[in-house]
């Protein structure tokens, strides 16, 4: 027989990265779990109908392999076509019309149908696939969603991500999906290759990185609050819908908007007298060239993080780490004075120090300063 | 500043700040933004928002000349405090209209006078902190709803 000519699914999928009728290749991945899925239902039918038999026929796999060949409009509806059945298939049920395939194929469909609709799940759908279910559209977005319609049909049952999430709460299952996350690195834990962001609604989420993305992390980690980066990677979830961690990045980015310490003095280097409302005083050269050497040293000699720097109105430089507990400023005055003051955010406690610019250790004066107050029972262990 | 000047009461109203495009980096601000300078004599200059809004107080803010430099002054925008959360530090605001030429009834000062030195640069961090919590009032470079 000859499956080859006839389509075996049309896969609506709607939403708005679909529109243009076209598919993101991000989504491709979603036909090859489809056809595991299919061919693990057939398996467990199979077992169902021979209870004696330990194994499924030699050579079963192979007969159930999916092709993509046409895109229809709708948004985007990819047809799936079945690869022609091997002739020696060793047990007749597998090529008999409706075969073995298009029964899983439709016990699938009705279950998902079932689930989406509110119904009571079809009893009859084997438990042995459910867990296929924690990564089978895991790549769908909030307002996106699958429709499986079968030959001969015009319309399908409808999966999304809360039809996926109410199918892994019934087994209380984990499950994955795509997520996208934006936020500052909190720590990195270069032995373990673990690390942790803060978005910018205070969520924390924890997750394991791949070695190519730790020089990045490091980097984002350094800048800290002033740098976020963003992740896109499997997120897996508990059955109650919380993330659990982030697995397997696939893009991390840092946001083109931290601080960049070289680039900073340059551009308070370009500031003439008058800059600020007509009464800011430039900065003097020397003076600049200076502070500019003290903190190349902090933070790179002396691992203090990346901090914000502004000119002052009277010609001095003002400095500021924003830290988890602490705000420290540091103002560099033109008179050869650092004045540094700490401000625990929380119960108040401050702390002022003065160095004199000139000193030898003034450097690292300050930044011991500064890690002491880095600190706060975090784990520092990949700090840079 | 008259000495009968009226002290703002409405603990919820907005006060808007000006903040030089230099004290904005990296998506922060710098403590200086709240913070009086010396030649402001300890008080800070906002708009009160019942007189103008965000927008309106960065459009007078940069229609208004720096005298030695004959350009126009420049602001990245607009952050913004309440009343009450000067209030909470011990910082009076006082209404302070300005008349003549460039007219702003919405001027108002918010009153670090009594403040020592490293009190005021506190005071400061933590204006701006609520102001950042809060998020830019008015961001000339996004398009108004």
């Amino acid at each position: 027989m000859n499956h080859e000519d006839t389509p075996f699914l049309r896969l609506v999928l709607r939403g708005k990265r679909f529109e243009k009728h076209s598919v993101p290749v991000d989504v491709l991945e979603e036909f090859s779990r489809y056809q595991s899925l299919i061919l693990d239902v057939a398996k467990a039918l199979y077992f169902q109908r021979h209870p004696h038999r330990e194994r499924v026929p030699q050579g079963f796999a192979n007969q159930f392999k999916l092709r993509l060949k046409d895109i229809e409009p709708g948004s985007a509806a990819p047809v799936l076509y079945r690869e022609p059945a091997v002739s020696d298939a060793e047990q007749v049920e597998l090529v008999l019309v409706p075969d073995i395939f298009e029964e899983a194929q439709a016990k699938l469909a009705d279950y998902i149908g079932a689930i989406s609709r509110g119904e009571d799940a079809p009893a009859e759908f084997p438990n042995e696939v459910f867990w296929r279910f924690k990564s089978f559209g895991k790549t769908l977005r909030p307002d996106e969603s699958m429709e499986f319609v079968l030959p001969g049909q015009k319309v399908g049952s409808r999966y999304d991500i809360e039809t996926r999430q109410k199918i892994v709460r019934l087994r209380n299952d984990n499950y994955e999906e795509t997520i996208e996350k934006i936020g500052n690195v909190r720590s990195v834990d270069t032995r373990r290759r673990t690390f942790r962001i803060e978005t910018k609604a205070g969520e924390m989420v924890e997750g394991e990185y791949q070695i190519e993305y730790e020089s990045d992390l490091l980097f984002a980690h350094k800048a800290y609050r002033a740098f976020a980066v963003r992740i896109e990677a499997t997120g897996l979830y508990t059955s109650n819908g919380e993330l659990k961690k982030v697995v397997d990045i696939t893009e991390l980015s840092l946001q083109d908007d931290g601080p960049d310490l070289a680039s900073r003095f340059d551009e308070l280097a370009e500031l003439k007298d008058g800059w600020f409302d007509g009464l800011g005083v430039g900065i003097e050269t020397s003076f600049l060239e200076n502070v500019r050497g003290l903190m190349r040293e902090i933070v790179y000699e002396h691992n203090c993080y990346l901090p914000r720097v502004y000119p002052m109105p009277e010609g001095g430089i003002q400095v500021e780490w924003q830290l988890d507990d602490w705000d420290i400023e540091a103002e560099f005055l033109p008179h050869r004075i650092i004045s540094v003051l700490a401000e625990h955010r929380l119960d108040g406690e401050w702390e002022e120090r003065e160095i004199s610019i000139d000193a030898e250790n003034s450097a690292a004066e300050i930044a011991k300063f500064i890690n002491e107050r880095s600190i706060s029972g975090e784990n520092f262990e990949g700090r840079p | 500043m008259s000495d009968a000047a009226e002290s703002l009461t409405n603990v919820s109203e907005l006060l808007h700040r000006q903040v030089h495009p230099q004290f904005v980096q990296a998506n922060g601000l710098s403590s200086q933004a709240f913070t009086p300078f010396p030649r402001d004599d300890g008080k800070l200059s906002v708009d009160r928002n019942s007189l103008s809004s965000a927008q309106e107080a960065y459009a007078l803010h940069i229609r208004k000349v720096d005298p030695k430099r004959q350009t126009n002054l420049e602001s990245a925008g607009t952050w913004s405090v309440t009343v009450g959360e000067c209030r909470d530090l011990k910082l009076p605001v006082l209404a302070d209209p300005v008349e003549g030429a460039e007219p702003n009834p919405a001027h108002c000062l918010i009153d670090f006078h009594q403040h020592s030195h490293n009190q005021r640069k506190r005071c400061g961090k933590k204006l701006r902190d609520k102001a950042v919590e809060r998020g830019q009032t008015y961001n000339p470079k996004m398009p108004q709803k």
